[in-house]
């Protein structure tokens, strides 16, 4: 894969930042190839009990992909953005293709044998959590956004607060407000599906 | 929902939370004022942040996993209903339910199904959970009952009202009282079941509940799956899950940063296992930061096993000094130096408490801490990878049950001159069969590789002749002759002397993958990064290809092969490309070319007579070194694999180390302590010459006004911290920390007057608020950092005016992107001066104050312009194919600016008018370009002759300059695994 090498990433990265508009275009592919086929890897390394953990994930990524010495801060942050909505898309995708396998009869291809009920149970909330975010950006991008850099790369809010470029206390409130939206959402798509 | 109706939620939803709980009520009826439905909509979001528990806090692979069967609400569960989910985390679900029998509510967890299937751990869970049971503390959440219902495992506890320290936490740091009181609380509760001899190995803030009884601390001991979880096969390189938090995939469970460095390296835990966590928790109750954070889990790992961690200067002013020593002991790396009892720990803390109400509050002490702690911050850093290498030998002899043999290690210089050869596919080193010689394969000044032998029985090195550019030596089986890679070439050579012998010509390259050679006097090898492993006479032939590339699985190179002792198989990794995939360990087995996984993750494995496989990590766990119980007989793995060592050097990921074949002798090269970046002055004839090498990755170099020191910005390896250090131009091996590298303080820039530095910080005193704005700070260290601005945006100081009154910056503004302003430093003002949707960047004004050049992007990439300062003037374009990072000659004669690699120097003439003369470049070479916006990434001399530029060392290439080597490191192998 020596499209991903280390330089072209960051070099990327720093064309990004320095305001070459094709520079996350190109850059998108990249990271969400280079996701995809690591998150495939380690699901079907899955056994039950272990869950994929996206933020290793995407943490390993940004290692592998990004020159260490040379990324700035500026980069990491873009490199976030990008990768925690590739994180989220990725890890829908298989969640929906799990669940469609799953309903056509098709369990024991050798994609999902080892797919045990705790996977099964994160694919549903996976769905749920999803669906949730984006009704949530539909009125309001930015606490979407916090959430899913929350959830899908593991961001802390002072690196939230980077990725977005507004101040802490902003973040911080987006992120109050989201999770407490999200959880409510959640519960309440819980309790229906109880019903 | 309309963005309206949800702006106004939101706004009565943190309104309410901002008032005293019992407040909230009365305060939500006056802000709705009537209207009900915006009333549901923020009590149902109140609730739910109330009800949230841990949802969020970790990343979703920790949401709970829904097993709708057995978990519905008003589920029963032998006598216990349960009502509501109330939290998950890693290790199971949580909810609130009734004990009908007592009528009273309780707190149910389920545990994983892990932790039910496997006997072992069952029974292991059964006996702990009975222990804590007994356990009857105020400060440890009881425990009720322990049950088993349809195969479903759970608990049964206390139902705590109140919230977590984590959650706590969210909101700052606590008040000195309050954190005093919480631990030592927490550290009595850990006496006591210290002392009952439970450990609770997962103390962290989401398992303390802060509850009008005070703190307790909550998951005892129980649900950690136990040491039996280890498996086989293709998953064999898993650690214990008991001892170290590796799961078989390389994943960390469990609750990183507040673990300790024994767990990380899964050596034996104890209490004082328990009293480094608390330690963290302490750190962070003090500061509201975490005491070890990083941006990476191995970043986090390197901290807490190298990092040295006291409290920042300023909340060191405000903290006794006694408790700045208890955070510091807690945290010692060797559980030895710790407190060696939490009791004692517990009577330290309430000494403190009690202390602090006699005494004057300590914040007058001398706040000379920053230039005091420089130099050991600095020193740390520079042995933090030698300490690692010494850890292993340390604790085995403390801790271990002694070694049959005497451990010896010791280290191998090589003659001035001389480096280790870096390659990413061989080693470059070998040890013979027996351990009494050495070959490496070395570069001297001239660039030239050759290889070296050392006979352990002499101190002599010395090159081996005709071996020149050998790559990837091998011993063969007597110890007497060594193979390698040279010119296309597999070849042999005599150390007793005698003519190169070319085994196979034309059969290997560049990326020659390392050879054995085995008893039968055959040579496996890997030829080249393509194709599979092949086999040769060693007497000389055409080599036989042994495994075929195997493309298809993405694997693209077959190599390091080892031929094991018995069972005509051979040990390989496998790799896919050179930056994806984790490799991993294969066996062949020649007679059926069957092939077989023995580590999914692992790469360099060598069979060590003991009865292992030992091989390196990959991945995030580059760098370390682990053996795995390997049975010869049926090839397969026999158990857990064990981490030995965390220091070794892996360039591109390949750990550098050898095993002698039959005896306990090991080598390795250690990881160097070379910065990846060093400081260089180039003149006009492009000779460099190193200013400073130095630990750390130093950027933004800014010449002071009299232009005898250095600002430098350190980013410390990549981390988000960085801070500002003084390099003097005399004495440039010593640098000075200007400032705190945990408040993220950097870009400096001089005054002109040089009294001061102005730079760009996350600093804020009271709310650590974001995102980084401008500070100023005066050199001399007189007097604290002074903030210049406020802005919601990051700002980056570029240059000022010649009088010192105007500073020009970059400020972030997310929709105009990148906009260059001006702040009066009188009155503190500032004003945009180029604020278009087109990114300007990197403002710097002209020596005579006249004009001031950035860089804009405006025409579809990156140009310089030169513009009246400080701004409302025509623009003059001066780069025509590309540039960025205009830096102005002291007389103001030139405008040099950075073009790809060059530094191109474009002649200004004098008077009114801005002329532009001819255009040279002065400086061309691999020097790193600005990946900042406010100043460039280099600098001039005063007289305009030399560029201090900071030159990026290949990564590739390594500069080891010698190797360790353990003699009987078998045995002590043998030791570490039996006492497992």
């Amino acid at each position: 894969m020596t499209a991903s090498s280390h330089h072209d990433v960051t070099a990327l990265l720093h064309a990004w930042s320095a305001g070459d508009p094709g520079a996350r275009d190109r850059l998108v592919p990249v990271v969400y190839q280079e996701l995809r086929r690591r998150a495939a890897a380690h699901l079907r390394r899955e056994r039950s009990g272990h869950l994929l953990q996206p933020t290793a994930l995407v943490h390993e990524v940004y290692l592998r992909l990004i020159d260490q010495q040379r990324a700035a801060w500026q980069d990491r942050a873009q490199f976030f953005s990008v990768a925690s909505q590739m994180m989220r898309r990725i890890l829908v995708d298989s969640a929906r293709a799990r669940r469609t396998a799953k309903r056509s009869g098709r369990w024991s291809r050798v994609t999902l044998d080892q797919a045990g009920p705790a996977a099964e149970g994160v694919d549903v909330e996976l769905l749920d959590l999803d669906r949730a975010l984006t009704r949530l950006g539909a009125f309001d991008a930015r606490k979407s956004q916090v959430a899913e850099l929350r959830f899908f790369a593991g961001l802390s809010i002072d690196e939230a607060t980077h990725v977005l470029g507004v101040s802490r206390a902003t973040v911080e409130r987006d992120w109050r407000a989201a999770r407490a939206w999200l959880f409510k959402e959640l519960s309440r798509s819980r309790a229906g599906d109880d019903a | 929902m309309t963005p309206e109706r949800w702006r106004q939620i939101t706004a009565v939803f943190h309104a309410t939370l901002a008032r005293d709980p019992g407040a909230r009520a009365a305060f939500l009826t006056d802000a709705c004022a009537g209207d009900r439905d915006l009333r549901v909509e923020v009590e149902a979001m109140l609730d739910a942040h109330h009800g949230a528990g841990s949802f969020g806090h970790d990343p979703v692979a920790a949401l709970p996993p829904r097993e709708a069967g057995p978990f519905v609400l008003g589920k029963t569960l032998g006598r216990y209903v349960i009502h509501a989910a109330i939290g998950a985390g890693g290790m199971g679900e949580v909810y609130k339910a009734t004990d009908t029998r007592l009528d009273r509510t309780v707190a149910i967890k389920v545990l994983p199904e892990y932790v039910a299937t496997d006997p072992e751990s069952k029974q292991r869970f059964e006996r702990e959970a009975r222990t804590i049971a007994s356990l009857s503390h105020p400060h440890i959440c009881p425990l009720f009952d322990v049950g088993d219902e349809d195969g479903v495992h759970f608990l049964v506890m206390e139902y705590l009202e109140g919230e977590t320290l984590a959650q706590r936490l969210d909101a700052g740091p606590l008040p000195l009282a309050q954190t005093l009181r919480c631990a030592s609380e927490i550290a009595d509760a850990l006496d006591k079941a210290h002392r009952r001899g439970i450990v609770h190995r997962d103390v962290k803030p989401g398992n303390i509940m802060l509850t009008t009884g005070g703190a307790k601390l909550l998951d005892f001991g129980l649900a950690k799956p136990s040491s039996a979880v280890s498996r086989t096969g293709g998953e064999a390189a898993t650690a214990t899950a008991g001892h170290a938090p590796l799961t078989g995939h390389g994943h960390l469970l469990g609750t990183l940063p507040y673990m300790s460095p024994e767990q990380l390296q899964g050596r034996d835990t104890d209490g004082r296992t328990d009293i480094f966590a608390l330690g963290a928790v302490l750190y962070e109750m003090v500061t509201g930061e975490r005491a070890f954070d990083a941006d990476s889990q191995a970043g986090l790992i390197g901290a807490i096993l190298n990092d040295d961690v006291a409290l920042p200067p300023e909340r060191q002013a405000a903290t006794p000094p006694a408790l700045d020593r208890v955070i510091r002991r807690c945290l010692a790396k060797d559980p030895d130096e710790r407190w060696q009892s939490a009791g004692d720990l517990k009577h330290e803390l309430q000494w403190i408490a009690t202390e602090r109400v006699t005494t004057p509050a300590a914040a007058d002490m001398p706040r000379l801490v920053t230039a005091r702690r420089a130099p050991v911050w600095w020193v740390a850093l520079a042995l933090a990878a030698g300490a690692a290498a010494t850890w292993l030998g340390v604790s085995a002899l403390r801790n271990r049950s002694p070694a049959p043999g005497p451990l010896i290690r010791f280290s191998i210089n090589l003659p001035a001159g001389l480096r280790l050869q870096s390659h990413t596919t061989s080693l470059a080193i070998a040890v013979s069969p027996d351990g009494d010689r050495m070959v490496f394969s070395a570069v001297d000044e001239n660039g030239l590789a050759q290889l070296y032998v050392r006979e352990l029985s002499t101190f002599e090195i010395r090159a081996i002749p005709g071996t020149e550019a050998g790559l990837g030596p091998f011993f063969s089986p007597d110890g007497q002759s060594v193979g390698f890679a040279a010119a296309g070439a597999l070849k042999r050579v005599s150390l007793a002397g005698g003519p190169v012998m070319t085994i196979a010509d034309k059969a290997v390259d560049e990326q020659f993958g390392g050879g054995h050679w085995a008893a039968d006097d055959t040579i496996v090898f890997s030829p080249n990064r393509t194709a599979g492993l092949a086999i040769v006479p060693a007497a000389g032939g055409v080599p036989t290809p042994v495994t075929a590339q195997d493309a298809d699985k993405g694997v693209t190179s077959h190599f390091l092969p080892q031929r094991l002792p018995r069972g005509n198989a051979i040990l390989f990794t496998a790799r896919a490309g050179f930056n994806a995939a984790p490799s991993r360990i294969e066996v062949l087995l020649l007679d059926t070319g069957q092939r077989r996984v023995i580590a999914e993750s692992g790469i360099n494995a060598r069979y060590s007579p003991t009865g292992h496989v030992v091989f390196g990590g990959d991945g995030l766990l580059a760098g370390s070194l682990w053996a795995v119980p390997f049975d010869l007989a049926t090839l397969t793995v026999t158990g857990p694999a064990i981490r030995l060592l965390d220091s070794l050097l892996a360039p591109a990921g390949l750990a550098n180390f050898a095993l002698a074949d039959r005896a306990g002798t090991m080598a390795y090269v250690p990881r160097g302590e070379r910065a990846p970046e060093e400081l260089v002055w180039v003149d006009g004839s492009a000779q460099t010459r190193t200013l400073a090498e130095t630990p750390g990755n130093f950027i933004f170099p800014r010449l002071s006004p009299d232009a005898t020191r250095v600002a430098i910005t350190n980013r410390h390896g990549g981390d988000l911290r960085s801070g500002i250090w003084l390099l003097d131009l005399n004495r440039p091996d010593s640098p000075l920390l200007f400032s705190s590298t945990s408040r993220n303080d950097h870009l400096p820039v001089w005054t002109p007057d040089g009294s001061r530095l102005v730079f760009s910080s996350l600093r804020d005193g009271d709310n650590r608020a974001g995102p980084a704005n401008l500070y100023w700070k005066r050199v001399d260290a007189t007097g604290d950092a002074e903030r210049l601005t406020q802005s919601p945006h990051h700002q980056d100081p570029g240059s000022w005016s010649p009088d010192g009154n105007l500073l020009m910056f970059v400020d972030q503004d997310p929709t105009t992107q990148l906009d260059i302003w001006v702040l009066d430093v009188r009155n503190r003002k500032s004003w945009p001066v180029l604020r278009t949707s087109a990114k300007e960047r990197h403002p710097m004004v002209s020596p005579d104050g006249t004009w001031f050049a950035y860089t804009s992007d405006e025409a579809g990439r990156p140009e310089i312009y030169v513009e009246a300062f400080p701004g409302g003037g025509q623009k003059q374009r001066i780069s025509s194919e590309g540039g960025q990072e205009p830096l102005w000659s002291r007389d103001g004669s030139r405008l040099f600016y950075r073009h790809e690699n060059q530094v191109i120097a474009v002649a200004i003439g004098p008077g009114p008018g801005l002329s532009m003369g001819r255009s040279t470049v002065v400086v061309e070479g691999p020097f790193e370009t600005s990946a900042g916006t406010g100043s460039p990434n280099y600098e001039v001399s005063a007289d305009g002759s030399r560029f201090l530029m900071v030159r990026r060392n290949d990564p590739s290439s390594f500069t080891a300059t010698g190797l360790h080597v353990v003699a009987n490191w078998s045995a002590e192998l043998a030791a570490r695994t039996r006492t497992k």
